[in-house]
């Protein structure tokens, strides 16, 4: 491959960065009980930070001789500070002991240092949501998600409906997701199911936190987003415990979840999470129609009758730990079920009775990682096997009303399908991914990464076959993706700048077919695209951090859109070109004992915008790259604790999403369009929370805490802004939901009672036009947690 | 300090201040009466809901009655004018019923005001208003698609006449959907693609918009897929997605009054277009070229029951979109119907249904394939000689994916000659038939206006059929028409 030159190009001049003669400082971090402490952070300067691997230790190989003071900071123990002189080319092991804090609840609620200082240090523009501070209430990823700035999650009702989620302006596709730094339709089926059903799977109480990069992508992620994206990690707690977390809410809504890690020797861990979600969506929607005999409709609120949703997963990893020739090797398994009932069509005009999704995950994956070989290198290696299969069926001729009455059937077809289906996709991927971290000096590291997926699927309908008289579906399609990186961070000016500069490659080839007056043809594609990114922290004093940052993404043709989808009636469209955007982020955090704000600005400049040109069925639509837009937004979040008792947060976004296509890239005759706000947008938004807490509750070691969050979103238009009369445009209108609960922690912090509101007002809520989301819903929860 | 110890003192320190408040409230609330009333001035009783359409005049009564005699009357209006019609017969009298007239003008439409004043023999005088309703003479519905990339919908609006260079939505009515736009004479009605099938009726109000009036919802359906309405009694519409059915409907009551049961027609097919004549219904059908042969389904009217499918393998795939036309009825009451070829391997062509009979005539066939030598779409007749189509000049974009390049020409045909009369005007540019707007509608004895859909401007045409001129009519600023209608 030709990047391959390019790559070593790369590789050779930045490995000419000079590096000197320095010690070396490492040593192992343990709990008064004698147990190691995997994932602790140790700061020794403010550029200069590191966390324990998973048998406690920790190394800086080149350190400047000089005086120090080390830093040690792990949840619910006591900070460790140490001075140390240090002189030239002097090797030092530190034995540290960390003392466990009391009030360890109470830093639950706060952002955990270790990997998110890391993160929040780093040149990236991301936001960290710590989940750990929300085990207790009754939330959902989505929510989560929701809650920082430049973040906007649209959804189309209640548990495992469909979601979207954009980040500073850019939505959709063009956001990718991870679970662990792997792209998460490797693993559940966002692609066939949508992200609503996915991130249904993925509870908060087996959630670690949520890393949000809104401008530049790390190129430890390799993909090609375009817009940024998100990495959840799982929670990977480094010490033993076991927790239960049962939850009941309105709309017969169970949540159940189990954690569980124990190390069962000093090179062995073993780490089971385990969920399951059922949920009826039994919500009242109001406004909707049933037609009398006349054919007239009647409006009338009725209660959602076929949106069930059901979920479970199963989680196993065995780790074996501390050997000479690996830091960890750990085997994983999973296995999921999803059982989705579709409810009705994208504007909920039509309802549906029988039409349904299900889906079958299974994932077996293998991580290897090793430091400090020879001193300087980082190692870690991912292999994973992931199948998914899902099910669409569609069925019955019935026609359903909104009361859930059989009013007819049909003569042909099924409730959303013309064909009918009972289609079952199986998709396999393979998955490898490398991740080298060399340090070339102390103040230079070098990081590549790669990796390479391979997948296949495919199907079969026996219903849609009876139609067609032919099993399309029956045809494979092979995708093979390989997105390597090479970054090179670097310390300039007395570590006060931090810089990365980094260069992408994206390969991407597909192999599929075409149906053309009932023939299958197959088709071949392969794609090439080059991205590059530049960032900068400036650390200008101990209460003030400014970045920026520049990134030309790419984001390539997918699989539907290049090769189209039988089962959606989407044709191909080979000469698709990539999605390319200028990104440019500037932030700046100001961070004081009690308070902190922080404030970015963004641009973007997207060109080739794909956009699926719909005609109607069975004409297949075709994707098309169509619209330049123009996105320059500000957000900003704030945070204050006055005491320990109290914490107050709010953020806000402002983003201006402007159409910048002249008439021939929008798909149209003039250029009335250039400049206008794109439709069907949300403009401005923003959050806040008060949350309360209240040691010896009661009684001594018992924790009671309140709080109540609010989201709000402004009005804005369906269609676009210049067409029609102002008065009587179609809007998705103001949206203010307030959330209120409470929980209390007692016997030695081991249960967890609490009780939450969601949408306490019952305001009516719609992100999608039509479409509406749950009223006012009661939360009630049991969390007990042991170790 | 108890409770009640500790009310009673706040109660003491604020009872001055609130008694403050109430004499400060009392005395700001409590006016004497309207000092201008005058119990012996005449009373007049206003008529109410008046309405009138602009330009035109309508009468209206006020009933007077007076303690004296009526000396005076006075009419003004807030704009148009008014005039008492019987003055004479007034005056003098201590009751009368005064008829004014009020005369609107076309420029004119909403709420105005008509005032009358009565003054009696003493002097004393009563004014009273009333509002007359004027609505704008709407005499056209007009639905432009506006919109860019993947986010459009279709906009109402109406017009008083076709008099005009520009048209743009600023006064349009955003619907939720595409639509494609009907009228019974009276109203206009429009079928949103999307399930469930959808038609709804539109009224315009006083200041000429198009608002919603009623519905007739197919539930189950995905959509209209033809409507055929003969007047304001009667209307028939298929749908489309697996109900293999029509539904008979009353345009004014907006009911569904029948139903004809099409599932002998076959399944998996869809309605392309309709026409009636005499008491039958003929509905083309679109397989998509799966069977390689034309096919209508014809309905006897009188029992609503389906009596036979009539093929033909000469052309195939009956295909026309919501808002276009592939069946037309010439003078002499033949029908013709168009086939694409398109997914068939067959060629394009018209059959003909003679006047009379209920199967396709096997001596007619227009083999457009070989006569024009390229796919056609759309058929529209409007007498002798004069039938108009689009012509595809590349297939591959005949549903309009390459944005940047219309490939439809207008030709026009003669249906008796079998014969292609050429493109209908090189001035015309190419425009998107197929995936925008394809329609010709006679407005006139003499003008028939058409629909182009373009890379640099969408517009209305002018034909005009005795000098066969041709002449762009109305440009939209607002994207491209799909639909016209006249309104009443």
């Amino acid at each position: 491959m030709k990047y391959s030159y390019f790559l070593f190009f790369v590789f050779t001049v930045f490995s000419g960065v000079c590096f000197g003669q320095n010690a070396k400082l490492l040593g192992k971090v343990k709990s008064t009980e004698g147990d190691l402490i995997p994932g602790a952070y140790i700061k020794l300067t403010d550029s200069k930070a590191t966390i324990t691997d998973e048998t406690g230790n920790f190394n800086f190989n080149s350190v400047e001789a000089g005086e120090y003071v080390i830093s040690v900071l792990f949840t619910g123990y006591q900070i460790y500070r140490k001075t140390l002189q240090i002189e030239p080319d002097q090797k030092i092991n530190l034995n540290i002991v960390l003392t466990e804090e009391v009030k360890e609840l109470e830093e639950i609620t706060i952002s955990t240092p270790t990997e998110t200082t890391e993160l929040v240090e780093s040149t990236a523009s991301v936001s960290i949501i710590e989940a750990k501070a929300y085990y207790n209430r009754s939330i959902n990823v989505q929510d989560l998600l929701n809650t920082a700035s430049g973040v906007q999650v649209r959804q189309s009702g209640g548990v495992g409906n469909s979601a979207e989620v954009s980040i500073q302006g850019l939505s959709g596709k063009q956001v990718k997701f991870f679970i662990d730094g792997i792209p998460m339709d490797f693993l559940i089926p966002v692609e066939e199911l949508g992200l609503g059903a996915s991130l249904a799977m993925l509870p908060v109480n087996l959630i670690e936190r949520i890393e949000v990069y809104k401008g530049t992508v790390p190129v430890s992620l390799g993909a090609d987003a375009l817009g940024g994206a998100i990495n959840i990690i799982t929670r990977k707690d480094f010490k033993d415990y076991i927790e239960f977390s049962a939850e009941h809410s309105s709309f017969n809504t169970w949540k159940s979840t189990l954690s569980l890690q124990k190390q069962l020797s000093s090179e062995v861990i073993l780490g089971i999470g385990a969920f399951y979600t059922a949920s009826d969506n039994s919500y009242q929607v109001d406004d909707v129609k049933v037609v009398n005999d006349f054919g007239n409709p009647e409006t009338f609120s009725a209660t959602k009758f076929h949106d069930r949703f059901r979920s479970y997963l199963l989680k196993a990893d065995i780790g074996i730990i501390n050997k000479p020739w690996a830091d960890k090797l750990a085997f994983s398994f999973s296995y999921g079920d999803l059982y989705d009932e579709i409810q009705h069509n994208f504007e909920m005009r039509q309802p549906y009775g029988k039409a349904l999704n299900l889906s079958t995950i299974y994932n077996t994956a293998i991580n290897y990682e090793k430091y400090d070989i020879s001193e300087r290198l980082d190692v870690k290696v991912y292999l994973g096997y992931n199948s998914i299969q899902t099910n669409f069926i569609d069925t019955t001729r019935d026609i359903y009303n909104w009361r859930g009455e059989i009013i007819g059937t049909k003569t042909y077809g099924g409730e959303i399908t013309t064909s009918q289906n009972n289609l079952t996709y199986n998709g396999n991927n393979l998955t490898g991914k490398i991740n080298l971290n060399y340090k070339l000096s102390a103040n230079t590291q070098l990081t590549f990464n790669s990796l390479l997926s391979q997948f296949t699927r495919t199907g079969s309908d026996p219903v849609a076959q009876e139609y067609y008289q032919e099993d399309y579906f029956k045809e494979p399609v092979y995708v093979t993706k390989l997105v390597s990186g090479l970054g090179l961070e670097h310390l300039f000016f007395n570590e006060k700048i931090k810089s990365l500069t980094a260069v992408k490659l994206y390969n991407y080839l597909s192999k599929g077919f075409v149906i053309e007056n009932d023939e299958v043809t197959h088709t071949k594609l392969d794609h090439f695209q080059l991205g590059a990114s530049q960032s900068f922290k400036w650390e200008f004093n101990q209460l003030l951090n400014i970045k920026a940052s520049y990134e030309y993404a790419t984001r390539m043709p997918d699989r539907i859109e290049t090769l189209g989808d039988f089962s959606e009636a989407i044709n191909a469209n080979p000469a698709l070109t990539p999605e390319t955007s200028h990104n440019v982020n500037l932030g700046i955090l100001f961070k004081k004992d009690k308070w902190n704000v922080e404030a970015n600005s963004f641009f973007r400049e997207v060109n080739n915008i794909i956009i699926l040109q719909a005609v109607p069925p069975p004409v297949l639509s075709k994707y098309e790259n169509l619209l330049k837009a123009r996105i320059v937004g500000v957000e900003s979040d704030v945070q204050f604790r006055p005491w320990n008792w109290l914490t107050i947060k709010a953020n806000a976004t402002y983003q201006d999403l402007r159409n910048r296509s002249n008439k021939e890239n929008a798909g149209v005759s003039s250029n009335r369009y250039f400049g206008v706000r794109l439709p069907n947008k949300p403009y401005f938004f923003g959050n806040a929370s008060v949350h309360y807490l209240k040691e010896d509750f009661i009684n001594s070691g018992n924790l009671l805490q309140a709080w109540w969050s609010s989201s709000y979103v402004e009005e804005f238009y369906r269609y676009w802004e210049i067409d029609g009369r102002e008065e009587d445009k179609l809007t998705i209108p103001d949206q203010n939901l307030h959330h209120v609960g409470m929980s209390y922690t007692c016997y030695k912090e081991q249960l967890t009672v609490s009780l939450e509101s969601q949408n306490i007002f019952n305001t009516s809520a719609y992100d999608n036009f039509r479409v509406q989301k749950p009223g006012r819903s009661w939360h009630v929860k049991l969390k007990l947690f042991f170790d | 300090m108890t409770t009640s110890n500790y009310l009673n003192k706040i109660l003491k320190k604020i009872s001055p201040l609130v008694l403050s408040i109430f004499i400060i409230t009392s005395l700001a609330t409590c006016d004497d009466d309207d000092p201008d009333f005058d119990a012996d001035a005449p009373i007049i009783q206003a008529a109410e809901g008046i309405t009138v359409k602009g330009g035109e005049s309508v009468t209206f009564s006020f009933s007077v009655i007076a303690s004296g005699t009526i000396a005076e009357l006075d009419v003004t209006a807030s704009a148009g004018s008014a005039s008492i019609l019987n003055a004479d017969e007034s005056i003098g009298n201590t009751s009368a019923e005064v008829s004014i007239t009020y005369v609107s003008t076309t420029d004119i439409s909403g709420a105005q005001t008509v005032t009358f004043t009565v003054t009696d023999e003493q002097g004393k005088s009563t004014s009273s208003a009333t509002n007359v309703e004027v609505f704008a003479p709407i005499s056209y519905g007009l639905a432009l698609v506006s919109g860019a990339g993947d986010v459009n919908t279709t906009f109402l609006q109406g017009l008083q006449d076709l008099d005009l260079t520009t048209i743009d939505n600023s006064t349009s009515t955003e619907l939720a959907q595409f639509a494609a736009i009907y009228s019974d004479g009276n109203s206009l009605f429009a079928a949103g693609f999307g399930a469930p099938a959808t038609l709804s009726k539109y009224v315009f109000n006083s200041a000429g918009e198009a608002v919603l009036d009623q519905e007739i919802i197919v539930p189950g359906s995905n959509s209209f897929s033809t409507v055929e309405i003969l007047d304001e009694d009667y209307g028939y519409a298929t749908v489309g997605g697996g109900i293999s059915r029509a539904v008979q409907f009353s345009p004014s009551e907006m009911r569904i009054t029948g139903e004809i049961d099409l599932s002998d027609a076959g399944e998996g097919v869809y309605y392309s277009d309709m026409i009636i004549r005499d008491n039958t219904l003929f509905i083309a059908l679109n397989d998509f070229g799966s069977s390689a042969q034309a096919m209508v389904a014809v309905v006897n009217l009188e029992d609503n029951t389906l009596e036979k499918v009539i093929t033909d393998d000469r052309t195939a795939t009956l295909f026309g979109t919501l808002n276009s036309s592939i069946m037309v009825l010439d003078e002499n009451d033949d029908i013709y119907v168009q086939g694409s070829g398109l997914y068939s391997g067959k060629t394009g062509g018209i059959l003909r249904i003679k006047s009379g009979e209920t199967d396709f005539d096997e001596d007619y066939f227009f083999d457009l394939g070989t006569t024009v030598g390229k796919s056609c779409f759309g058929l529209y007749h409007f007498g002798e000689g004069l039938t108009f189509t689009a012509v595809s000049e590349d297939d591959d974009n005949w549903f309009g994916f390459d944005g940047s390049n219309p490939s439809f020409r207008l030709h026009k045909l003669d249906l008796s000659a079998k014969t292609d009369e050429g493109d209908l005007d090189e001035s015309i540019p190419n425009t998107f038939a197929a995936s925008r707007s394809m329609f010709f509608h006679q407005v006139s004895d003499d003008e028939i206006l058409f629909s182009v859909a373009g890379t640099n401007e969408d517009a209305l045409y002018s034909y005009e059929i005795n000098s066969g001129t041709i002449s762009k009519k109305i440009t939209s600023n607002g994207g491209y028409v799909s639909g016209i209608v006249e309104i009443n």
